[in-house]
C-alpha cells in the first residue's frame, strides 16, 4: 500500500466516538495521517489538532438534531480550521451548514458508505495538492 | 177540566152529576193543592172524599208502576189490621183488572155476579155492591179507584158513578203533575250534578282520576250498589277485552285493572250494537252462573249499560248495577249515557294531557341531555342571532369569552386575530377558517384556535344566526410535537446501531484495503453488538405495545420465589452491568409472589443496567427483597448520580430521557416506562427514591401468592453478597 504524502494530514471530528472512529480508522488504514476527536472536544478554545497544518476536516454528525449549533459554530471558526477543506457527512446538511457559517467543500448525507467517504477525502486531498 | 172520553162512558153536556157546589170546590181546591201537597196525601184524601161523597163502605185508590203492578195503594173505611190480612190476588185478573184492561167503569149491584169477579181474595171481608173505573189519563193508565157497599142503597147510582168518573180524572191529574213535577226534579238534579261532574271533570289530567271519579259519581247519581268503567283492550291474540274500574257502595274501595273477555260481559253487547242497554234481573235471562264474572262477583240483577262514545266504535262502557231486581229509577239509562259522554271527553282530555306531559318530560331529558353535552364539550361553542351578537355560549366559551357575552357583539367578546375575513359578519362562510388563527385569552395569554362556523335555518331554510365553535389546537399541536419527538427518536435510535452496522460491514468489504484478523474480529464484535442494540430497541417497542393492547392478560403468572426472579434477572442483566458488583439478598423464607418470571426478570434486568449506566465504574449495586402484608418488595439501589425532582417526576414516562444523559448515553427512554406497566399488569406498584449525586432506589412490589393459587414453582432463597 503506498503512503500518502505527510501533507496529506485529516482531521475528523464527530459526534460518534465509534462512528469518527471507524472513519479514522479507515483512512489510516490507507495510508493518511488521521487525528479523531469529538466535536465537544474540537470546537473547544484551548483545542488544537497535534498535526502543524490540516490538508483536511472532516466533520461527520451522525445525530445532527441533538448536536449544539454553538460547538458547529465554533469548530468553524478555530484558527486551526481556516482555509482548510472541509468534508461534511450527515443527514441534514443544510441545517449543519447553517450553524458552521461555512459551506463545505463535499457534503455527504448519513448514514454514509465509509468508502464514500474515504474516496471524497481522497478527491479533496488531491485537489489541495494540486493547488 | 179534561174528559177522557175514551175512558168515561158519555155523558151530555147538559147533564151534570149530581153533586154539591161545595164538594165540587173542595175538590177543585185539593187539585189546586196538588203541587203543594204530597201525592200520597192528596190521594189518600181523594179516596176519603169518593168515600164519603158516594156514600160507601169502603173506598181504594192503586196507583201502578211502570209494568201495571200496584205501587201504591190508599184505602178507606177499613182499619189498618183488616188492610193487612188481606191477600193479593194475581195481577190483572178480577173486576180490577177488568176495569183497568177494558179501561171503563164498572157499577153492578153484587160483585160475585159480574162476569169479570174471580171472588174476594184471601182475608178480604165479603163485599156487595160495587163502582170502580180506573184512573187513566192520555191512554196511559195510572191506577184505579173503587167502592163497595153503596151505604143507604142496594146499589151505585148513575150520578155516582159520574162522581167517580170526576174523582178518577182528578186523580189522574195530580198522578200525571206529580210525576210530571218529580221527572222535571229528577232531570234537574241530575243536569245540575252533571254539570258539577263534568266541572270536576274538568279539572282532572290524570286518567285514572278521571276513571274514579266517572265511576263514583255514576254510583252516587244513580244511588247503585256497584259502578263500573270499562275500557276497550284487545289481548295478544286479538281478543276483544275489558279493563275494569270497579268501585261497591258499600266497600267504597276501588278493584282496578280487572280483565273480562268482553264477550262475557254486557259491554260486549254493547260495543257491538253502540246502544244502552237496561236489564231488571239479569237473573231472570237465563243467566247461569260463571256467565259474567262481574255479576257473580259483585252479586248483581239490575243492571244499566252505556257505550262510552269513541272515534268510530265504543272506546269502553259504563255500568251501574243493583243487587235488587227491578227497574233501575226512572232516567237511570239517560243520566247513565249523560255521565259517559262527559266520561269520553274527560277521558280523552285527560290522555291528551298525559301524553302532553310524557312528551314535555321527554323534551326536557333531552333538553337537559343536550345541555349536558353542550357544556361538557371542551370546545368553545357559542350561537349567535342575525345581528351578530352572542345569544347562548357554553362553560368553555364562558371562559374565554372577555366579559359578559349574552347580548353583546361577537368580536367584542372573543379577541382573535388572523381571521380570514370571509369568516366574520352574519352573511359569513360556513366550515372551517383557514389558516393560523389566534385567540387572546381573558388572561392576555393566546392560544391556536380552529374556528368552525355553521349556521342556523329556520323551517324554510332561511339563515336565522349562526353557531360557531372555537378549538383549541394545544392539545393536538402537543400530540403533533410529542409523535415528531417520538418518530425523531425512535428513527435515531433505529438508525444509529445501523450507521455503526453499516460502517463496519463496508469497512470489512473495502477491496483497496486489508483488515488483520483481529480487526476483523473486533469489526464483525462490533457489528454484532449494535445488532443486539437494534433488536433490543425493537424489542422494547413492541413490548410496550403490547402491553398497552393487552395488559394483565398477557402475563402467564405462576407462584415463584423472589428468590428465583432476582436470580433471573441478576442473570439477563450480568452482560450489561459493566465492572459492578452486583449483590442480592432474598431469604428463603420470603412468601412466594404471583408473577410472571419472564416478564419480572426483564424489570430486575432493566433496573439493574440502569442503576449500572448511571453508576460510576465499579460502584455496588444492591438487591432487597422484603415482605409485607400481602406484598412483597424489591429494591434495586445504585451509589450513582441520583435523579433530580423534576426528572423523578417524568421518570416513567414513555421517551422521556432526562436532559442530562440524553446526547451521551444511548436510549430511547422506554425502559422504564416498561417497567412500570409490567408490575401495574401484575397489580404492584413502582416507585423512586433518589437524592442527587448519591444515588437511587427503585423499588417495586408483587402480590403474595394466596393459598392454593398457582402453580407451585421450587423456592429457593439466595443471599449473593
Amino acid at each position: 500500500m503506498e503512503r500518502e504524502p505527510v501533507e496529506m494530514k485529516v482531521l475528523v471530528v464527530s459526534d460518534d466516538t465509534e462512528l469518527g472512529g471507524l472513519i479514522a480508522l479507515n483512512l489510516r488504514q490507507r495510508g493518511f495521517l488521521v487525528e479523531h476527536a469529538d466535536l465537544a472536544i474540537a470546537q473547544a478554545s484551548r483545542w488544537a489538532p497535534s498535526f502543524k497544518s490540516l490538508g483536511l476536516l472532516i466533520v461527520d454528525l451522525e445525530n445532527h438534531e441533538r448536536v449544539s449549533s454553538t460547538h458547529l459554530h465554533r469548530l468553524a471558526r478555530q484558527p486551526w480550521a481556516a482555509g482548510v477543506p472541509l468534508l461534511l457527512a450527515t443527514e441534514n446538511s443544510a441545517a449543519v451548514v447553517t450553524s458552521l457559517g461555512r459551506v463545505p467543500d463535499i457534503a455527504l448525507s448519513r448514514p454514509a458508505n465509509v468508502a464514500d467517504i474515504v474516496a471524497a477525502a481522497r478527491s479533496l486531498l488531491d485537489r489541495a495538492l494540486a493547488r | 177540566m179534561d174528559q177522557d172520553r175514551s175512558v168515561i162512558p158519555a155523558v151530555s153536556r147538559g147533564e151534570r152529576a149530581h153533586q154539591t157546589v161545595s164538594q165540587h170546590l173542595i175538590m177543585l181546591e185539593d187539585i189546586a193543592l196538588a203541587g203543594e201537597i204530597p201525592l200520597g196525601d192528596l190521594l189518600q184524601r181523594i179516596v176519603e172524599a169518593a168515600r164519603h161523597l158516594l156514600n160507601a163502605r169502603y173506598a181504594a185508590l192503586g196507583v201502578f208502576d211502570g209494568r201495571g203492578r200496584v205501587r201504591d195503594f190508599y184505602t178507606d173505611g177499613i182499619t189498618p189490621e183488616e188492610r193487612d190480612r188481606i191477600e193479593s190476588l194475581p195481577i190483572g185478573t178480577g173486576l180490577l183488572g177488568y176495569i183497568v184492561s177494558e179501561r171503563r167503569l164498572v157499577r153492578c149491584p153484587r160483585i160475585p155476579d159480574h162476569p169479570a169477579s174471580v171472588g174476594f181474595p184471601p182475608g178480604h171481608p165479603p163485599m156487595t155492591s160495587f163502582l170502580g173505573g180506573p184512573i187513566a189519563r192520555g191512554g196511559v193508565v195510572y191506577g184505579n179507584l173503587y167502592l163497595t157497599d153503596r151505604i143507604g142503597a142496594a146499589e151505585f147510582s148513575a150520578e155516582d158513578e159520574e162522581m167517580l168518573a170526576l174523582l178518577a180524572r182528578q186523580s189522574a191529574i195530580a198522578i200525571e203533575n206529580a210525576q210530571r213535577f218529580a221527572r222535571t226534579r229528577r232531570e234537574e238534579h241530575t243536569t245540575r250534578a252533571l254539570f258539577e261532574i263534568g266541572k270536576n271533570l274538568a279539572s282532572l289530567s290524570e286518567p285514572e282520576a278521571v276513571v274514579e271519579l266517572v265511576v263514583r259519581s255514576a254510583l252516587d247519581l244513580l244511588g247503585a250498589d256497584v259502578a263500573g268503567l270499562g275500557l276497550r283492550e284487545s289481548d295478544p291474540n286479538q281478543s276483544l277485552m275489558v279493563r275494569w274500574t270497579l268501585l261497591r257502595g258499600s266497600l267504597n274501595r276501588f278493584r282496578q285493572g280487572r280483565l273480562v273477555p268482553a264477550h262475557q260481559s254486557l259491554a260486549g253487547r254493547v260495543f257491538q250494537t253502540g246502544d244502552g242497554i237496561v236489564v231488571d234481573d239479569v237473573r231472570a235471562l237465563g243467566y247461569r252462573e260463571g256467565d259474567n264474572p262481574l255479576v257473580d262477583e259483585e252479586d248483581i240483577r239490575a243492571m244499566a249499560v252505556v257505550p262510552l262514545p269513541g272515534d268510530d266504535v265504543p272506546g269502553g262502557a259504563l255500568m251501574v248495577g243493583w243487587r235488587r231486581p227491578g227497574p233501575p229509577p226512572e232516567g237511570a239509562r239517560d243520566a247513565l249515557a249523560r255521565l259517559a259522554d262527559r266520561a269520553a271527553i274527560a277521558l280523552a282530555q285527560a290522555e291528551l294531557h298525559a301524553r302532553e306531559q310524557a312528551a314535555l318530560r321527554q323534551s326536557e331529558i333531552e333538553r337537559s341531555s343536550l345541555e349536558a353535552i353542550f357544556d361538557s364539550m371542551r370546545d368553545a361553542v357559542f350561537t349567535t342571532g342575525l345581528d351578530g351578537r352572542v345569544i347562548r355560549l357554553n362553560r368553555q366559551a364562558t371562559t374565554w369569552a372577555h366579559g359578559d357575552a349574552i347580548g353583546r357583539p361577537v368580536h367584542d367578546v372573543f379577541h382573535l386575530e388572523n381571521e380570514p375575513g370571509e369568516f366574520t359578519g352574519l352573511s359569513a362562510e360556513s366550515g372551517v377558517a383557514p389558516g393560523e388563527i389566534e385567540l387572546c385569552l381573558p388572561s392576555g395569554e393566546k392560544i391556536p384556535i380552529e374556528k368552525i362556523v355553521s349556521p342556523i335555518r329556520d323551517a324554510s331554510g332561511r339563515t336565522i344566526g349562526t353557531v360557531q365553535v372555537l378549538r383549541d389546537l394545544r392539545p393536538q399541536r402537543e400530540v403533533e410535537q410529542l409523535k415528531a419527538n417520538i418518530l425523531s427518536l425512535v428513527s435515531h435510535e433505529l438508525r444509529t446501531p445501523l450507521s455503526h452496522i453499516k460502517g463496519y460491514a463496508s469497512s470489512l468489504l473495502q477491496p483497496d484495503v486489508e483488515w488483520d484478523a483481529e480487526t476483523q474480529r473486533d469489526f464483525i464484535a462490533s457489528i454484532e453488538r449494535q445488532a443486539d442494540r437494534l433488536g433490543r430497541l425493537i424489542s422494547d417497542l413492541l413490548e410496550i405495545s403490547r402491553l398497552d393492547a393487552g395488559g394483565a392478560s398477557r402475563l402467564e403468572q405462576v407462584s415463584v420465589s423472589p428468590a428465583t426472579l432476582v436470580e433471573r434477572g441478576m442473570r439477563l442483566a450480568a452482560p450489561n452491568a459493566g465492572g459492578h458488583s452486583v449483590t442480592a439478598v432474598a431469604p428463603p423464607d420470603l412468601p412466594a409472589v404471583l408473577a410472571d418470571p419472564s416478564h419480572v426478570e426483564r424489570v430486575l434486568s432493566n433496573l439493574i443496567e440502569n442503576a449500572a449506566k448511571y453508576s460510576p465504574e465499579g460502584a455496588p449495586i444492591s438487591i432487597v427483597v422484603t415482605a409485607r402484608d400481602t406484598f412483597v418488595t424489591f429494591a434495586v439501589q445504585d451509589h450513582g448520580q441520583g435523579l433530580t425532582s423534576e426528572e423523578r417526576s417524568h421518570l416513567f414516562e414513555r421517551f422521556y430521557r432526562s436532559p442530562r444523559v440524553k446526547h451521551r448515553t444511548p436510549g430511547t427512554g422506554l425502559g422504564l416506562a416498561i417497567c412500570r406497566e409490567i408490575v401495574h399488569a401484575h397489580g404492584g406498584e413502582i416507585r423512586v427514591e433518589s437524592v442527587e449525586g448519591k444515588g437511587s432506589v427503585f423499588r417495586f412490589t408483587l402480590p403474595r401468592v394466596a393459598k392454593g393459587e398457582g402453580q407451585r414453582e421450587e423456592d429457593a432463597g439466595i443471599d449473593r453478597r
